[in-house]
């Protein structure tokens, strides 16, 4: 206001004598120092000490201009400047503030100027970050797309695997018939087989080394989506941190509201890119219902004489009465499903039973269902090999003497396309040898018939 | 009831599956299955003897000996056992070697007293059960 003044002061023409513009208009002139004191000062400045002038004058930054001009003014000429104040620039006058002289007042100017431009350069740095953020991000959904369409190639691998067992099988079961029929055949026919055989055993081989590099590369990405997701975390966390110190300094200093935005945006997209990498389900469950016998290789003995010595002399059972059970002792059985200690698991595991003995058959299922076990029921070996081949299972619960296929056969046979499941003899032939024949062929362990609900538990735990 | 005959340790643990403690109609399912097991076993016993079949003799023990011992039915368990080891050429415990003709004439009377164990073992569960057959 003392500018505003100052410069109407100057536009007055009635002081032309006493003050007035330099002759470039950058100045103004005292002309007469006494008159100006004397006259001027006390009207528009309430005091007449020209000195006092001057000092404001040097507050707000105005500069005495030594010229050697100073003859065409007179002696006692002041000349006094500011690149503000200037003739016909009022809109300037704004822009002339009080000069900060002392220490106290020019520290903080120079340090607010600093954090100012410290916050931009972290809103800088934060803004890049988040750019090669997201750049990784899209890095990994591709090597993600190329994992799956590794994925789906390997599935389609796994059919023709599939198929080719079907085909063996099939060749296998031909054989056996044939065998009956064409006993001169069978050494050719035999070295065939031994050659596909070979072939598919090699072929098997291929088959589950691929599997396990597939297994472990699925590790190593679900390993890195790990790590990338926790950077991406604590990273959010620290954007989240900074852009809450920045909005908290926004009233002293003004943000770039451009660059606070980008930060929401990439903060936001982020966080939609979380999903993404937790979505990423393995799930390796390899369709091959293929395998299918459709003819049983028969080894049940068929003899057709029926010479009895001995006749039982029963009818068909047939249950005429149903009826609670009068004998007191057996109502004292406490139920099984109230007694029954929990099972330690987090996940009830998936069982396949295979008996060709269906009160086996029965039992199993019953402790099985009280366990709350999912479960799946197998005649006998060559029902159990189908079934392996169309499921995945936690456990399987294997016969030995059963017709069709004993166990220790079909055990053999599902070993050379899954190693890994365990299977469970269930026998009463518990001798050292037969326990060497049985682990020869792939069994894990033994459950010896007959078996208790605490028996299977303890298998199913192990 | 005669405990060599039905091992009530395993029984019992058959029982404690039922749901309905009044109705027991899943032990009783196992116990008529048995009974169809039994006798079709036997059945296919004297069709082996007759055909002097010793492995499908030592198969068929095998067979009912698992049956058996799934619901305690001890003393049949018991003699099947010992078929499948004669049927194998064996001594009834299952240990040393003997000839065909001495299995032979072994084998008769161990089905016969086989038959004769599952009699009394359904006499006893049907009394429970009151399953007339």
């Amino acid at each position: 206001m003392f500018l505003k003044l100052y410069n109407r002061l100057l536009e007055d023409q009635s002081y032309k004598e006493i003050i007035t513009w330099g002759d470039k208009g950058e100045t103004f002139v005292v002309k007469d120092q006494t008159e100006f004191s004397r006259k001027v000062l006390p009207k528009h400045f309430k005091h007449n000490n020209f000195a006092s002038f001057v000092r404001q004058l040097n507050k707000y930054d105005f500069h005495k201009v030594k010229v050697d001009k100073i003859n065409s003014y007179g002696e006692n000429v002041l000349e006094y400047k500011h690149p503000y104040f200037q003739f016909n620039k009022k809109d300037q006058l704004e822009l002339i503030k009080r000069k900060v002289s002392n220490k106290n007042g020019k520290v903080p100017e120079t340090k607010a100027g600093n954090t100012d431009k410290n916050i931009q350069q972290q809103v800088n740095d934060l803004i890049e970050i988040g750019l090669s953020l997201s750049n990784n991000l899209e890095q990994l959904t591709t090597t993600y797309n190329d994992f799956s369409d590794n994925y789906i190639n390997f599935g389609k691998y796994m059919e023709l695997q599939s198929k080719t067992l079907k085909s063996l099988v099939d060749f296998v079961i031909g054989k056996e018939i044939n065998e009956q029929s064409n006993q001169i055949k069978h050494n050719n026919n035999f070295e065939n087989l031994l050659n596909n055989y070979n072939a598919w055993n090699s072929n098997s081989q291929l088959v589950k080394n691929n599997f396990i590099k597939f297994q472990n590369d699925v590790y190593r990405n679900k390993e890195q989506m790990m790590a990338t997701k926790e950077k991406i975390n604590s990273l959010n966390d620290k954007l989240k941190e900074s852009l809450f110190s920045v909005k908290f300094m926004d009233g002293k200093y003004s943000v770039n509201p451009a660059d606070a935005a980008a930060i929401d945006n990439i903060l936001k997209s982020n966080k939609e890119k979380h999903p993404q990498t937790n979505s990423i389900i393995i799930n390796p469950t390899i369709d091959s219902s293929t395998i299918e016998a459709n003819t049983s290789i028969k080894l049940e003995p068929s003899t057709s004489t029926t010479n009895t010595t001995t006749e039982i002399k029963t009818s068909p059972p047939t249950r005429t009465i149903s009826m609670p059970l009068m004998n007191s002792n057996l109502k004292t059985t406490t139920s099984l499903v109230k007694s029954l200690k929990k099972p330690k698991w987090s996940q009830p595991p998936n069982v396949l039973i295979v008996d060709d003995d269906v009160n086996y058959r029965l039992i199993s299922s019953r402790i099985l269902k009280i366990f709350g076990c999912n479960f799946d029921v197998a005649n006998d070996g060559q029902s159990a090999i189908e079934h392996m081949g169309g499921k995945k299972y936690d456990i399987v619960l294997m016969d030995i003497n059963m017709p069709r296929l004993d166990g220790v056969a079909a055990t053999n046979h599902i070993r050379r396309f899954d190693q890994f499941t365990p299977i469970i003899s269930m026998t009463c032939d518990t001798s050292e040898k037969d326990c060497i024949i049985y682990s020869r062929s792939g069994m894990n362990d033994i459950l010896k018939k007959p078996f208790n609900k605490n028996g299977l538990l303890n298998v199913l735990e192990r | 009831m005669n405990p060599e005959i039905i091992d009530m340790s395993i029984f019992s643990q058959i029982l404690e599956m039922d749901e309905d403690e009044d109705d027991r109609s899943f032990s009783r399912e196992l116990i008529v299955n048995y009974y169809q097991q039994a006798i079709d076993t036997f059945q296919k016993m004297d069709t082996a003897l007759a055909g002097s079949d010793l492995p499908s003799l030592s198969n068929l023990g095998h067979f009912l000996k698992g049956s058996s011992s799934s619901l305690g039915i001890r003393k049949v368990r018991e003699i099947c056992e010992q078929i499948q080891h004669i049927g194998n050429l064996k001594e009834g415990n299952g240990t040393g070697e003997i000839s065909p003709a001495d299995a032979l004439g072994r084998l008769p009377g161990l089905v016969d007293s086989a038959k004769r164990a599952f009699i009394e073992a359904k006499e006893y569960l049907n009394s429970i059960y009151l399953i007339q057959m």
